[in-house]
């Protein structure tokens, strides 16, 4: 799953550098996608859906962070970069970026009937179970279920450019 | 129609995972080959403890240090180069990095081959003391060999992980760099920002720059950055709090950070 930034030249004389500009995409829209999402901003720029309950109990059993930012091992969010700059026959060159197809160390956390359970989760706390060097899911596969949800999950569109990263976007370029 | 672009920084740590198994995998195999000529009593897998017993274990000591450095290093040395550039390569498609840069980004890499080589030294000396210690007190050769096998798995469960420091900091130079050179070629002001989880699990470092104690978020120029010290004896700008660090640098304008509510350190 990437997002396609499209940079279009039509004409003999172009007024600017599109291969200049489709670098400077690269080089600039993760960090922007990056900070928005940590700023727990969706691509409206609205705060995304809170997390469910059971969710943040099991977060907190954990000692991770419950801030709505999309991260559990950060591997996601900072995989996010240049996929590929695709240049087309008619000018258009469209910079590709997304998260990568790559995993992270799974994270156990405990399921719901353990959260909702007081004795399992007393248990649960006693003795929580350490990481074993399993790998969680590929990380765009991760990415498109936020993005787009599931019949259990509300989505949390994260991956594209608000009207604020697009204002920022076209500052950065000198645009 | 031309299209450019090279496997992504987190598909070359899974390459590299699946290399070192791979090299894993024959390493103890080449390993139990070498463990099964040691003497052993006629007839049971009781290790013999003699003088002529002691001469078998120290050459099968040489051996097994032969095999993790021929093996082992060799093919360590180009996975991570091999898998570093290619992370590199998925921060700036085709780009010709300028030649300061390119000098940073080898030195990381050169550093972290460094790193994963010291990690075979140790499993190479742990693996002397297991035979010696089988052999001199007369131990059995299966517990032996399940030593053996258990201390390779936990070389490699570190040398695993200094791989994916490697291919994270050359991930996060090459975004820095490719940003900075960006930045001034648009004339554009540029800061970082710290982003990543805010918890109890951060570090000392992480919780100061992600605002723990004092709820305020920070960001630097580059030249900042250059000069912070994570009291870990790395590079701030390539392993941000330290190895396997859940926290990168964001570059943002000027304006945008600050908007954020990141204080701007210079």
């Amino acid at each position: 799953m990437t997002v396609g930034v499209e940079v279009i030249r039509r004409g003999e004389k172009a007024r600017i550098d599109v291969l200049k500009l489709a670098k400077g995409i690269a080089a600039f829209v993760p960090g922007l996608i990056i900070d928005r999402v940590d700023a727990g901003l969706d691509i409206k720029d609205k705060p995304f859906a809170p997390y469910a309950p059971t969710y943040r109990a099991a977060l907190q059993m954990a000692n991770e962070d419950q801030k709505v930012d999309l991260r559990l091992t950060g591997g996601l969010i900072n995989s996010v970069k240049v996929r590929r700059i695709q240049r087309k026959s008619d000018g258009i060159v469209i910079v590709h970026i997304g998260p990568d197809a790559g995993t992270s160390p799974r994270v156990p956390l405990a399921p719901p009937w353990v959260v909702n359970d007081p004795e399992a989760r007393a248990a649960w706390m006693a003795s929580p179970p350490r990481r074993n060097g399993k790998r969680g899911p590929q990380h765009n596969h991760v990415g498109a279920y936020l993005h787009k949800g599931t019949p259990t999950m509300k989505p949390r569109p994260w991956l594209g450019l608000s009207p604020t990263d697009l204002r920022d976007l076209r500052r950065m370029l000198g645009l | 129609m031309a299209q450019g672009g090279a496997g992504p920084a987190g598909d070359s740590a899974d390459a590299a995972r699946q290399d070192l198994e791979l090299l894993r995998l024959r390493l103890e195999r080449e390993l139990l080959r070498v463990l099964s000529a040691l003497d052993t009593e006629r007839g049971t897998p009781q290790l013999v403890s003699d003088r002529d017993a002691a001469r078998t274990a120290a050459e099968v000591y040489r051996q097994v240090e032969r095999a993790l450095q021929e093996q082992g290093v060799a093919t360590i040395r180009s996975i991570v180069t091999q898998r570093a550039l290619e992370a590199l390569d998925a921060v700036a498609p085709g780009e010709a990095w300028p030649p300061d840069v390119r000098r940073e980004l080898d030195a990381i890499v050169r550093g972290q081959v460094a790193d994963v080589v010291k990690v075979f030294d140790v499993a190479a000396d742990e693996v002397r003391r297991a035979v010696n210690a089988g052999v001199t007190t007369g131990g059995n050769l299966g517990d032996l060999v399940a030593d053996v096998a258990d201390r390779l798995g936990v070389a490699f469960f570190r040398a695993t992980a200094a791989v994916d420091s490697a291919i994270m900091a050359v991930g996060r130079r090459a975004v820095v760099s490719a940003a900075e050179a960006q930045a001034k070629e648009a004339g554009v002001d540029v800061v970082y920002a710290y982003v990543g989880p805010t918890d109890a699990k951060n570090r000392p470092f992480c919780a100061i720059w992600m605002g723990r104690a004092d709820g305020v978020r920070k960001a630097v120029t580059r030249d900042y950055m250059a000069r912070l010290d994570n009291g870990q004896g790395l590079a701030v700008e390539d392993y941000c709090g330290g190895y396997n660090c859940r926290h990168s640098w964001a570059p943002l304008p000027r304006e945008r950070a600050v908007a954020r509510g990141f204080v701007v350190y210079e």
